[in-house]
């Protein structure tokens, strides 16, 4: 093979052309060639301080003895050490107190409203007003009492979960299970929108109110005020979870309603429940 | 002799075709789901089109393979590329604007995000760039062995079989047809289709090379034979599936879990070491000189970059799965072989940045040429990019975020579709026989609005990226996640807009270029006989 | 060296089987031991083979291609672990076929999803997510609650699974059909006979809220609570 000169830069081809391409005969440049050889070298250590290289049943480990799920355990335990130390005796107490404490809500809404968002937004809505099927956090109309032990209670272990201490309720299905026909729930439906002040029947809504003395008082009292140890809610408080419109009520009324509010119990701390619940009912106070 | 084997070549193709024909058939009979009845009747129409056709010529008396290079198929190759390639970027940017305006996913079954998704990616993978690809090895290792491609029915096969592989992937996954397996998405019957093809193709191609005048081996063919020998084996080895019955396209993974997952990475990494890299490289280690009319700049970093690529791409899949549940030792060797890999990896850079030396002028003059070296640019960029995601505490704020898809579109705009586009404005008017391409003017156009738009976008999704992972990870001192996940949702949101005109912009530039592409095909024949043209050497029977 | 290259260069054969000598090493290193070497599945109490409704509604997940936006795989991070759970231990995908890791995460992981929302908050969020959540650039799959799930092919799938090994019993694949229907039916009467098979972890409701049908919907919404409530965690051990 004849190698000939390229003019340019004057380096000799290596000899051979293909459709007129041709090669030069270059050599390696040594910074290229270090700079390979350093990689390795960076390599090498490496293999000897983490896990590496297999062998048929096992690898080596390594001389830090290193593991991503140790190292990983080891922070998170950290931060929840961390945390507590730093939140703890703030969020340690009564919760009543901790509630009406506007200094530390100016402090931490902000702050708390993560956990909210990551966690509840989804069905309450990313400022706690609810929508529909999921109640309305901000507007001190409760089902289930209200008081700030039983929301954190609500929180932990959830409404019609499956966790065992789970609060249970259930708005019966009068029509399917025809406990009630379709014209007495025309008439109680009648009776819910004349509490309500909306246009209705007045004939109907008085049948309507004794069928609800009959068959709903047991649950949502006298008057439809609600029961707050039953979680049956207020009916003449317009925070309607499904709605307050015939259309919804007779829906609520013939298939029935059994919402379900999860368990945080498993998935969040103790101390992030109360930053949580915290966050939920500053929404209800404006003392800050 | 040779007329034999073309006859015998003919008969086991007729074999071939006659089995895709009954598994379409078995398809489109028993199956029970529109799309997949619908692949059934394309298979069954291809495979039987190509059936008569092999029948028909079957006692044709058959002349010797003539001693001229052997152009039409790559013409259609050149085609299909540009086809797909429009299909592929279109949908790219209805995916960027769906993000940006969610309501574009129309809640319907057929055009939702998730099913377009994988349209995208196998219509620019594997569909402009695998077509490019075919279609530059048949030229390459034609006018560098000068020899003709050493079938008459072969290329056909291949480059058939392979679109109908492409054709049946995009046209399954609106119908929900796929793997689920992110770059390897079409069914079984799909990948068996392919699987055909491919060892047509790397057979093809080895006879090809056996017939060749020249001694040696050019160092673009190390790479196209890279490119198929590897595809081969990672296409086989990850879409090892069990079908469930004939009636339905479903079948499933023969790999589970974490095993499944290193699976899968080690064939998409490779995918992108061996087709959108080593391929590619190919492609440039032969335009690029040719376009300049420089020689290479160093034939020993070509063999340091050839087999550094070649043996250190395979052990990088793992950077796709730091901090899972991948042990830790495969995720400790697949980082430290992607930083030793940036280096055989910027030997090419060097090399093809070095050989426009002594040219300088013609990328100024030259927009072809600009393509061609700005491409080589954004490979070092994604491949340094690459070899930095790579390292683990880095790749804990990259990963899961758009800081991956800014990386891929670097190396996939800036390099993938660069080196393309250059290499095509030459190869059209070659293979075309066409005085040079129609519009100098709007072929700079291309250039312009593809370098902005892919700026555009990877800047986009730079930002992005970087200021998701941020957000996800900060605290506040006490402890607590400073910022919920839909709060980086809400940020993104311009930041899709932005890259979604980015695409805009590049999708226009592509529209100009195929244009510009079809008025050339449109124009005159080159009068003159070129060199091109004289008779071949008989070939020497040999390695 | 370059001599000996030279000499290489000149067979194509030679060439094509030293390309595929030199690639090969990698994956054999990376990829065999994960077979040979034990502890890379880990021992967990607790997983189970998907019940036939939920490998359903895994191949709806598939089919929809969720995993383009969403994640299965919570990392050994800080971050990771603090916002979705504890990491994900390999054990927890031994009978993925395919995996569903993802590798984007346009929306949160779901790998521990199972049991955070209701069922009635994932049909509406799946029905119109940005009704739910505002600002989501989730689609809409309405279509889900509308088609009637295809059981008839349950059978084959959960032989095919078996051939690639899952170890699906006889029983299980005959039944698939009745499990796959009455899992979400509460009131067939039937839960005997899917603890039976499956454990008693197994989730029986009306999932999608139309007690007459068993559609897409109950599918995708029972494999969606079920992820992650399977394997007993080392974290839950120890509390
Ligand atoms: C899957 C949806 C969902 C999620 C997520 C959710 N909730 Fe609820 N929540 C409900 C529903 C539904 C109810 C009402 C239950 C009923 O109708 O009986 C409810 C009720 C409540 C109540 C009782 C309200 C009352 O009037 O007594 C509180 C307090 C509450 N949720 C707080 C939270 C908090 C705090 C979080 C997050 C940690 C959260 N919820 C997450 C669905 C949800
Ligand atoms: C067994 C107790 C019980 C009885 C009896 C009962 N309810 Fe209820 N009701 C509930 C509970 C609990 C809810 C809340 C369900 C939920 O939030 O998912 C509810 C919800 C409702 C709602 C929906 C409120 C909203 O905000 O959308 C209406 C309307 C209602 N009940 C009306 C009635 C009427 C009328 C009757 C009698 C015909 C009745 N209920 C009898 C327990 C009862
Ligand atoms: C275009 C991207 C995209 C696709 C495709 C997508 N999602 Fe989502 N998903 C999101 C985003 C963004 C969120 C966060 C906002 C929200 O909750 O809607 C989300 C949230 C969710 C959540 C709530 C997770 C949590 O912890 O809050 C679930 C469950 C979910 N998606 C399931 C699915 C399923 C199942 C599919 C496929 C049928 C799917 N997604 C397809 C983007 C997507
Ligand atoms: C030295 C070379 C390269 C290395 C070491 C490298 C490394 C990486 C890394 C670390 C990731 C992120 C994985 C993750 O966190 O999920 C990635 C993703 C990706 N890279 Fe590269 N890269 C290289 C070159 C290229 C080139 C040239 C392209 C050409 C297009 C490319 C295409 C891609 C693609 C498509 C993905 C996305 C995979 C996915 O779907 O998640 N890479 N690469
Ligand atoms: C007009 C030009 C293009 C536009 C607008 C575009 C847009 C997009 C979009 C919106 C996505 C989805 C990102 C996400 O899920 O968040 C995507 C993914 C992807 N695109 Fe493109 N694209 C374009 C061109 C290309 C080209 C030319 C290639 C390859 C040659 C390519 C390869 C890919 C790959 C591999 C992915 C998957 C990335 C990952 O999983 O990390 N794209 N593209
Ligand atoms: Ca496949
Ligand atoms: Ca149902
Ligand atoms: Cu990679």
């Amino acid at each position: 093979m004849k190698s000939d000169i390229d003019p340019h830069s004057g380096r000799p081809t290596t000899g051979h052309e293909w459709d007129g391409l041709k090669e030069l005969d270059t050599p390696v440049p040594t910074a290229f060639r270090i700079w390979l050889l350093a990689s390795f070298g960076v390599c090498v250590p490496l293999w000897l301080l983490y896990p590496a290289w297999p062998y048929v049943s096992d690898y080596t480990r390594g001389f830090l003895g290193y593991s991503s799920r140790d190292a990983v355990e080891a922070a998170v335990a950290d931060r929840a050490r961390a945390r507590t130390e730093a939140l703890g005796p703030i969020l340690q107490g009564d919760l009543e107190t901790l509630v009406h404490d506007t200094a530390l809500k100016s402090a931490y809404q902000q702050k708390f409203s993560v956990l909210y968002r990551d966690n509840c937004a989804a069905c309450h809505g990313r400022d706690r007003t609810g929508q529909p099927g999921f109640p309305n956090l901000a507007d001190d109309h409760w089902l289930w009492s209200g008081s700030p032990e039983e929301v954190e209670w609500t929180v932990l272990h959830g409404i019609n979960h499956t966790s065992d201490d789970t609060r249970y309720a259930e708005m019966p299905a009068f029509g399917r299970d025809e406990m009630l026909d379709r014209t007495e729930i025309n008439a109680v439906t009648d009776y819910l929108l004349h509490l309500n002040a909306a246009p209705h029947d007045a004939t109907e809504a008085a049948i309507g109110a004794e069928l609800f003395a009959e068959n709903c008082s047991a649950c949502h009292n006298d008057g439809a005020v609600g029961g707050l140890e039953t979680g049956a809610p207020s009916l003449v408080d317009e925070a309607w979870i499904y709605g307050g419109d015939r259309a919804s009520l007779q829906q609520t009324l013939i298939h029935g309603r059994q919402g379900v509010m999860p368990g945080w119990q498993e998935r969040l701390s103790p101390e992030e429940i109360r930053m949580i619940v915290l966050y939920v009912l500053w929404a209800n106070n404006d003392d800050g | 002799m040779t007329q034999q084997a073309t006859r015998i070549e003919r008969g086991l193709t007729a074999i071939v075709l006659f089995a895709v024909l009954l598994l379409g058939i078995a398809i489109l009979g028993w199956g029970q789901q529109i799309g997949y009845v619908l692949h059934g009747w394309i298979i069954a129409l291809v495979a039987g089109w190509g059936l008569l056709h092999q029948i028909s010529r079957l006692s044709d008396p058959e002349a010797a393979i003539p001693l001229a290079y052997k152009d039409d198929v790559i013409r259609w190759g050149i085609l299909a590329c540009f086809g797909w390639g429009i299909v592929g970027f279109t949908v790219g940017d209805v995916l960027a604007w769906q993000l940006a305006v969610p309501a574009l996913n129309g809640d319907i079954d057929l055009t939702n995000f998730g099913r377009l998704r994988p349209i995208h990616t196998t219509a620019v993978i594997f569909g402009f760039g695998g077509n490019a690809l075919i279609a530059t090895s048949f030229y390459v290792v034609q006018r560098t062995s000068r020899a003709r491609l050493a079938s008459e029915v072969a290329p056909w096969i291949v480059l058939g079989g392979y679109n109908l592989f492409v054709l049946l992937a995009v046209t399954g996954y609106p119908f929900g047809i796929t793997q689920g397996k992110e770059y390897a998405e079409p069914e079984w019957y799909a990948d068996l289709v392919l699987t055909l093809a491919w060892i047509n193709y790397l057979v093809l191609y080895l006879r090809t090379l056996a017939r060749r005048a020249e001694p040696h081996i050019y160092v673009a063919n190390w790479y196209y034979l890279g490119f198929i020998v590897v595809i081969a084996m990672l296409h086989v080895v990850n879409n090892l599936a069990m079908p469930v019955s004939i009636t339905s396209p479903k079948s499933y993974s023969l790999w589970a879990g974490v095993q499944d997952a290193m699976t899968q990475w080690w064939y998409g990494h490779n995918a992108v070491g061996f087709l959108l890299t080593a391929g590619f490289l190919g492609m440039m280690y032969y335009f690029l000189p040719k376009a300049v009319g420089r020689p290479i700049y160093s034939y020993r970093l070509s063999i340091i970059g050839f087999w550094g690529i070649t043996f250190l791409y395979l052990w990088a899949g793992s950077h796709h799965l730091h901090y899972t549940a991948l042990p830790d030792w495969v995720q400790y060797l697949g980082m430290t072989m992607s930083i030793v890999l940036l280096v055989p990896s910027w030997g090419s850079v060097f090399n093809g940045i070095l050989t426009i030396n002594g040219a300088w002028d013609k990328v100024r003059t030259d927009p072809a040429v600009r393509f061609m070296m700005v491409a080589v640019l954004f490979y070092g960029l994604a491949t340094f990019e690459g070899s930095f995601l790579a390292i683990r505490p880095v790749n804990t704020l990259s990963h899961y975020t758009d800081w991956t898809v800014g990386h891929v579109h670097a190396g996939a705009l800036g390099w993938v579709a660069f080196i393309t586009f250059g290499a095509m404005y030459k190869l059209v008017p070659w293979v075309w026989r066409r005085e040079g391409i129609y519009s100098l003017q709007l072929e700079a156009w291309h250039f312009w609005l593809a370098l902005t738009g892919t700026l555009i976008y990877v800047g986009a999704m730079w930002n992005s990226g970087i200021t998701q992972a941020l957000m996800w990870q900060t605290y506040d001192p006490v402890g607590n996640f400073v910022f919920a996940f839909i709060d980086t949702v809400d940020a993104m949101r311009p930041y899709y807009t932005a890259r979604a005109i980015g695409g805009f912009l590049y999708l226009l530039g592509a529209l100009i270029g195929a244009y510009n592409i079809y008025m050339t095909v449109r124009g005159p024949r080159l009068a003159a006989p070129e060199p091109d043209r004289q008779p071949l050497p008989q070939p020497q029977p040999g390695g | 060296m370059n001599t000996h290259h030279q000499k290489l260069e000149r067979h194509s054969v030679g060439f094509a089987i030293a390309i595929l000598l030199v690639a090969s090493i990698g994956g054999i290193v990376e990829i065999a031991p994960l077979f040979t070497i034990e502890n890379t599945v880990e021992q967990v109490d607790g997983m189970r083979p998907y019940t036939p409704l939920e490998q359903a509604g895994r191949d709806i997940y598939v089919r929809e291609g969720c995993y383009a936006c969403h994640s299965q795989m919570i990392r050994t991070l800080r971050s990771d672990v603090d916002r979705y759970g504890p990491y994900s231990l390999a054990a927890e995908s031994m009978y993925d076929h395919p995996h569903q890791w993802g590798s984007k995460r346009t929306g949160p992981d779901l790998a521990r999803v199972g049991g955070k929302y209701s069922d009635a908050w994932h049909v509406a969020h799946l029905n119109a997510p940005r009704d739910l959540v505002e600002g989501s650039v989730m689609p809409g799959y309405p279509f889900l609650a509308a088609t009637a799930l295809n059981t008839a092919t349950l059978p084959a799938a959960l032989t095919a699974l078996r051939r690639v090994g899952v170890p699906y019993s006889d029983a299980q694949i005959a039944q698939a059909q009745r499990d796959a229907i009455n899992q979400a039916d509460p009131d067939a009467g039937y839960e005997d006979d899917l603890i039976e098979r499956y454990g008693d972890k197994v989730q029986i409701r009306d999932f999608d809220g139309d007690p007459n049908r068993v559609t897409e919907m109950d599918a995708l919404v029972a494999y969606l609570q079920m992820l992650g409530t399977l394997a007993t965690l080392p974290r839950e051990d120890a509390q």
